[in-house]
């Protein structure tokens, strides 16, 4: 036999395990299509709940969107996307800087082998609670009010930032530190003149991404916590306040396309 | 002066990279290291500044042993040797003045370093480093928007700026074009003439170490096999350091 037959019979069969994991997927389909009552029948109701949607738009109640006539400013709903905009700004400062600290520990850059196993838990933890979760959970010690909102907020953006942080220090080009250690600069002069400008610009392009995502948990985690467009969220489920809805959709999907755009530009710029 | 008196290290790998070293480098000379890869040039560069730390022998730069400090003290000894390198280590994200005045962190407490202040003398003097290096235009240019022969300026203005006795380059030129290649060698020999610093730099090029270097130190697996005038090295001795005749396109060429 010649070396190319040889290897020839070498090539690796895949067949088995394709064979496996194609049956796997089709239990888990299966089981899943069951287990959440989907029916095709009823998926022709999308086009009902657009049509309740679009009609909506028709019975927009213009002095509840600016807060006039009956309704004072603070009812209004551009108050409270101004309201949700504080939250989700101050939420993700509060990650933001928390966030730094435990970002370079959890490099392996800065922290080490131990540090950045440390840090790295740290962040697992912060991560594995969905903001809601921790909302509810700080509303025992905050109180209903927009403070539980940003904290929530604020905890939760940690676990990504410091990941991302983190990343972004390993990521970086080491040779600098190199030439600094030469001039004979100590740890704190290494992280000031060869870490941090060069992860400045990632430092600050994350947390802008995720400042566009706190806008989007900010407008629904009013809900369960005051704060925003919570209470008016809850109220416009019943089906005799569509207006309501009318009046949340014309001020929530402007705000955040508007967030997407502005921190997609500051972004842009910033690479 | 720099003294290697018996100098060896053993890397943690088993590796001996150099088995013995025993040298006087003065003040004011230009020396450049040749061998071949692995041959314990870099290990031998390295050691001087400590960037790599001797196992065996001694090593003393002005009459001071230097293999036992650190801390605080090996900073203070660093930040008067320069050390160029290979791929330059400019924080390419960062201005050119930037990279310049971070030349001088270790002469000042961390608190000022830490807050960016540095006296208006020193501001100067990191420009005069661009200016002698012929880039002063580029002072607030980015690192990153320069080319090779410029980052390396860039980063002989930094160690200028260190206002050292004594400049380390490993492969200076390694990365670089063979134009570009004779202007930065031009700096060095610029800086060892005018400045009165001393230069020691592993070279690649026998061609180049013969034009620029006053003396020519070969390494061969861990031991000096020849030190002296580079104006003495013959064909045998070359044969003798690389273990073989060089062919026409291992040499830059004129």
């Amino acid at each position: 036999m010649t070396n190319v037959q040889q290897t020839y019979l070498k090539i690796p069969k895949r067949w088995k395990i394709n064979l496996i994991f194609s049956i796997a997927m089709l239990v888990a389909l299966i089981y899943s299509f069951a287990g959440s009552e989907i029916n095709i029948l009823r998926l022709s109701s999308v086009f009902y709940s657009f049509k309740y949607m679009i009609l909506a738009y028709t019975k927009i109640n213009w002095d509840l969107v600016l807060g006039m006539g009956i309704y004072p400013f603070s009812d209004g709903v551009v108050y409270m996307a101004l309201e949700t905009l504080a939250m989700a700004f101050f939420g993700t400062l509060l990650g933001g800087i928390l966030a730094i600290p435990l970002g370079f520990l959890s490099s392996e850059t800065v922290g080490g082998k131990t540090g950045s196993r440390i840090g790295s838990a740290v962040l697992v933890l912060i991560r594995v609670f969905p903001e809601i979760i921790l909302a509810v959970v700080l509303l025992k010690g905050f109180g209903i009010n927009s403070m539980t909102c940003v904290m929530a907020i604020g905890i939760h953006s940690v676990g990504m930032l410091g990941k991302l942080f983190a990343e972004a220090i390993d990521n970086m080009d080491k040779l600098p530190l190199e030439a600094l250690d030469a001039v004979g600069a100590n740890r704190w002069q290494k992280i000031r003149f060869g870490i941090l400008p060069q992860i400045a610009a990632d430092f600050s392009s994350v947390t802008l991404y995720r400042l566009d995502i706190n806008v989007r948990s900010a407008s629904v985690l009013g809900i369960v916590a005051a704060g925003g467009f919570g209470a008016m969220l809850s109220y416009a489920s019943a089906p005799e306040n569509q207006s309501v809805l009318a009046a949340l959709m014309v001020v929530i999907v402007p705000m955040i396309l508007i967030m997407d755009a502005i921190s997609g530009y500051l972004r842009g710029k910033l690479i | 002066m720099i003294r290697f008196v018996d100098v060896k290290k053993t890397y943690l790998n088993g590796v001996q990279a150099l088995k013995g070293i025993n040298l006087e480098i003065h003040d004011g000379e230009f020396v450049a290291i040749i061998g071949l890869s692995g041959a314990g040039k870099s290990t031998l560069l390295r050691s001087i500044n400590k960037m790599i730390d001797i196992t065996e022998g001694e090593l003393y730069i002005d009459d001071v042993e230097i293999s036992s400090i650190k801390g605080k003290e090996l900073r203070m000894l660093r930040r008067s040797i320069g050390m160029i390198f290979q791929s330059f280590n400019l924080v390419r994200r960062m201005s050119v003045f930037n990279n310049v005045i971070s030349g001088r962190v270790a002469y000042h407490s961390t608190f000022k370093t830490l807050i960016g202040r540095f006296p208006a003398q020193e501001k100067i003097l990191a420009l005069e480093s661009l200016e002698a290096m012929g880039i002063l235009d580029k002072a607030f240019a980015r690192a990153d928007q320069l080319s090779g022969g410029q980052q390396q300026r860039v980063a002989l203005a930094r160690a200028l700026t260190q206002q050292p006795k004594l400049i380390l380059a490993d492969e200076p030129v390694a990365s670089l074009d063979p134009i570009t290649t004779i202007q930065v060698m031009d700096d060095f020999a610029k800086i060892n003439k005018e400045f009165g610093i001393t230069i020691i730099a592993n070279m690649h090029h026998v061609d180049l170490a013969l034009k620029y270097a006053n003396r020519i130190i070969g390494v061969k697996d861990g031991l000096v096999v020849f030190d002296g005038k580079s104006t003495d090295i013959t064909e045998d001795i070359l044969v003798n350091i690389y273990g073989r005749t060089l062919k026409h396109d291992e040499v830059l060429g004129e």
